[in-house]
Parts: structure tokens; sequence; C-alpha cells
């Protein structure tokens, strides 16, 4: 029997899991201690965009009910960012231009969990449309870290960040196009992955970049991230980018370790610009898994890498100013301006250019993949290269220096979307200022199974995932 | 000029030496022939190699063999 602590929303995902399994708790029990906290901290942390506590209780009431073989997340309350299509709720997309859309769609990712017993009890508060690492926006207001709350969480999806270190959700859904889900993982101390492309469905997902979106968790252990994303990866017919590869096995090699295993340290573009200390925190954890048995290589990257950062950005706007060109020139006083003026920028991206930026994926792809995993099984990089600023010195809007600073704080993640890849996200401890500082692994596509063993080796060593943030300095966010 | 320009500038130098023309994508004979006619040659798979198709069979093409069995 799973001891439990006496909130039940402190155990991890796989523990309460584990614990419904067993009818140790009742799905209610959990549900109403988990909307307790996204209602109590959602709202000191602007981190709820909506939640129904009658309806979250009736499916909790219906989980009870449900047979033992209900799914592995039986009767476990999740909340995620509003961007996940189900028929008849709101999906607001962090914006004005989407306030009271009611899609007719489930989204691919939400039926998974919901054929796994999940519950979806809350909407999360995210960047407008998913566009902007920082996590900040002027429509539903800037979302506060609970590490601090005067610091940004990153973006894009910054409810699902805050809302998983504060513990008031087991897990959330993010989308990651330029770092979404990893960016908002590390800066608020969870574990975040972005899948390769085409390993879980973006079928009913709020679309933003079609050749860059991705569809991933944020939890707060390895474990629990490789519970969601056993759940979440396959294909899907009705998503067109889909791969038809099976799932990995996320959670049979999880304890493997690293004994043997080759991990590369990149020589060029991830650690230009970091600042000293983070540089140390990434010397330290390299040393912990060299400890732990792994062999640490120097790999040399393509010099083209580094302008994958620039690519990203820019196949992201032209691909959203052709999803929102009617809004843009209909809508403009709904937008944000930082959201509005990087849009309205992807509007005159020659169609050349935006074919050339597409098409040195593929050749950038076969070249990393010959130079890294051609030596090595995964590569480990920072997260992020510089301490995760406050909201105020990081709200830069449209104005000078926006272009600069988003380019700063996605350094380490757009390169990834850019080839594609998987890429993991875990948390490493924290900076002299108390905020998190988080690592990435980079795998070959569709191995996230590796990235998981790896990651969860890294934190059996250093267990940063039991740090909890203190609700009581949240006072002043709210 | 941002930031993102600058690099782009620098990176279309070596963009722009690409030349999809040596790719089978525009080879006339091929372009020519009707489009049944290529997908009977191609057994029935991807016919259109574009790049961001290009892109997807490769990073398939890659995912370990272990994972794809």
């Amino acid at each position: 029997m799973t001891k439990l602590p006496s909130n039940p929303c402190d155990a991890s995902l796989t523990e309460i899991a584990t614990a419904l399994a067993s009818r140790q708790i009742s799905s209610v029990e959990v549900t109403e201690a988990s909307c307790v906290r996204l209602q109590t901290y959602g709202r000191a942390l602007n981190a709820v965009a909506g939640i129904d506590v009658d309806d979250a209780c009736a499916q909790a009431s219906n989980a009870d009910r449900s047979s033992n073989d209900a799914g592995v997340l039986a009767g476990v309350p999740l909340a995620h960012k509003d961007m996940f299509y189900r028929p008849g709720r709101l999906s607001e997309c962090g914006s004005k231009v989407r306030a009271g859309f009611l899609p007719v769609t489930l989204s691919g990712a939400l039926k998974k969990l919901d054929q796994a017993g999940a519950l979806d009890v809350a909407r999360l508060n995210m960047a407008e449309f998913a566009f902007g690492v920082t996590g900040h926006n002027e429509i539903t207001g800037n979302v506060h870290n609970p590490w601090n709350p005067d610091h940004m969480t990153g973006g894009s999806s910054s409810g699902s960040g805050a809302m998983v270190a504060a513990r008031a959700t087991f897990g959330a859904l993010g989308s990651d196009t330029g770092g979404s889900v990893r960016l908002p993982a590390a800066c608020c101390g969870v574990v975040g992955m972005k899948v390769t492309m085409g390993r879980v469905s973006r079928y009913g997902a709020m679309p933003l970049s079609h050749t860059l979106d991705t569809i991933g968790p944020l939890t707060r252990t390895v474990a629990d991230n490789a519970l969601m994303l056993s759940v979440l990866a396959g294909h899907d017919p009705d998503d067109a980018s889909s791969a038809d590869i099976p799932g990995g096995d996320y959670l049979g090699n999880l304890e493997g370790g690293v004994k043997g295993m080759k991990i590369g340290l990149p020589t060029s573009h991830f650690m230009d610009g970091i600042t000293s200390e983070l540089g140390d925190r990434f010397q330290a954890a390299v040393d912990v898994l060299k400890s732990a048995g792994a062999e640490i290589v120097d790999v040399d990257l393509p010099d083209a890498i580094q302008h994958t950062n620039a690519l990203t950005s820019l196949i992201t706007a032209t691909e959203g100013a052709a999803l929102h060109q009617h809004w843009l020139e209909t809508k403009r006083e709904e937008y944000g301006a930082q959201t509005f003026g990087r849009l309205a920028g992807g509007l005159s991206t020659p169609a050349t250019r935006y074919i050339q930026a597409l098409n040195l994926r593929t050749e950038l792809l076969a070249e990393f993949n010959e130079m890294v995993f051609g030596h090595v099984d995964v590569l480990m990089t920072p997260m992020m290269i510089m301490d995760v600023p406050t909201i105020e010195e990081s709200d830069v809007r449209a104005g000078p220096g926006a272009g600069e600073l988003l380019s700063k704080v996605g350094h380490c993640s757009r390169p990834v979307n850019f080839l594609g890849l998987p890429g993991l996200s875990v948390p490493s401890g924290f900076t002299k200022s108390g905020l998190p500082s988080s690592i990435q692994f980079v795998g070959r596509p569709f191995d996230e199974a590796t990235l998981y063993r790896v990651g969860r080796a890294y934190e059996r060593e250093t267990m940063w995932c039991d740090a909890q943030p203190d609700p009581a300095i949240w006072d002043a966010a709210s | 000029m941002t930031a993102d320009d600058d690099a782009l500038a620098h990176w279309l130098k070596s963009v722009q030496a690409t030349n999809l023309g040596a790719r089978d994508v525009l080879n006339p004979a091929r372009a020519s022939q009707p489009i049944g006619n290529i997908v009977k040659a191609a057994g029935g798979g991807q016919v259109f190699d574009t790049e961001p198709a290009r892109y997807f069979k490769l990073l398939r093409d890659l995912a370990k063999t272990d994972e794809v069995a």
C-alpha cells in the first residue's frame, strides 16, 4: 500500500494513480483536494482560466463507481493548457479573439487521457495563442512563478508549469513549438517532455505552426512524465502528421540507469552566453551522471545549428500569420501587442525564404543525427542560458529588444524544435536567486524512452523533484 | 535589423546554395507523367517528395529499429 501524504495533492501522479487503482483513496477525495488548490493557488498565481468544481466532482464520482480496469489514470484529476478542445467546453487559447469559443471536436490527446480514465477538471492559463516563450499575456494577465511570484513562468504553457510546480495538479498537457513545454517546466522546476514530431496527436489542439507544433506533458517527476506519455503516445488517424510508430516502453526501463551509456556535451551553441552560475550548475549535473556511470563525450554540432533559433522563429511567425491573417485584419485591437507584432511580421515573410527554411530541416537533421547520434546515445545541454528573469524585466511586449530577449530565452529549446527531435527538461536545482535551473536531454527521433531513463537516473541522484514552493509567499501576487 | 534577421541573412547564404533542381522532385520526365503512373511506380507510397515530406520521412527512418518493431 502506498503511503500517501496528508494532502493527496502532494503525492506524485504515479503514487496517486496507484492509490486510486487499489481503492486506497477515492477519486472524489483526490479531486476535491486538487480543486481547492486549483482555485486558491490558481487565483494567487493567475494560473487557471476556468474550473467547474461541480463537474469535476461528478467526474470523480463516476470514476469511483467504475470498474477496476478503467485505465492507468483512472480517477486522477488533471488540468491542461486552455487549447485542447473538448466539445461544448470553452477553449479560449489565452486570447480575447477566441473568447467564448466552444469547440465541437475532442482533442486527440484528451481522448487518450479520457480512455485511460483521467479526469479533466480545469483549463490553465497560457501565453496568447501559445506564442511566447516568456509566458507573458497582455490579455489574461501574467502567470506568476510559484518559486517567486515576481518572476516569469516561461511559456507558453505558463499555467501548466505553475500549477504542476504548486502541486495543484498531478500533470498537465502543454504544447511545444519553440520551447513551450520545456521552458515553463524549466522556469517552474518541473519535468517537461517535448516529443518527437508526430509522436502525440495534435488533432483538436489549437494550431500555431503546423510543421513545429508538438504536444507533451508537464509533471513533477520523470516517472510521472513517462506514465503520461505512455498514455498519450501513438498513432492517431485523425492527425495527418501523426507517425504510425508504436509508443515506446517508457516505464519498463526507467530505472535502468546510465552505466555504460554515452552522453554527449555540445562543443558549440548551447553553452554560448550562459551565465557562470548556470554553467557551473550544468557542470555539476554532468558530474552527477558521470558518477552514476555514464561516459561523457564532447560532440561537435553542425555549424548551422546556430541559426536554428532564428529559423524556428521565422517558421512559427509565418505559419501563424497564415492562420491568423483574417483576425489580424479584422480584430487587430483584440491582440496583445507582442502577439500581433510577431504574427503581423510573419505576413511579410517571402515565400521563398519560408520554404528555404523548411528545406534545411532535412539537411540539418541528417547531419545532426550523424554527428551526434553516431557517437552518443543522448545529447545533454542546459535548458536556459540565463537565470529566470522577473516578470517586469522580461515584459518587453513589442518594444525594442523584444526579439533579442525571446531569442535568448529560446536559445536552447528552439534548435530541438527545428530538428523535430525529442527533448526532456529536468530540474537541476536552484540558483542563488532561489529560482529553478534545468538541464535538457535530446534524443534520437522517437526515442523518448532513453531520455526518460537518463532523466530518471539524474533525478534519482538529486531528487530536486521533492522541493516544494511555499504558498505563503504568493500573497503579494494575488 | 534584429538579431533574427541578421542570423537569417547569414543562414541564407548557405541555404541558397541548395540546388533543388538536382533532385528528383523537379525531374521533368517524372513531372510529366500521369499521377496514377507515379503512384503505381512508387508502390502506392509517398510520392510527392517535397522538402517537408522528405523531412518527415527522414525523421521516421531515423527512429530506432526496436522502437518501430
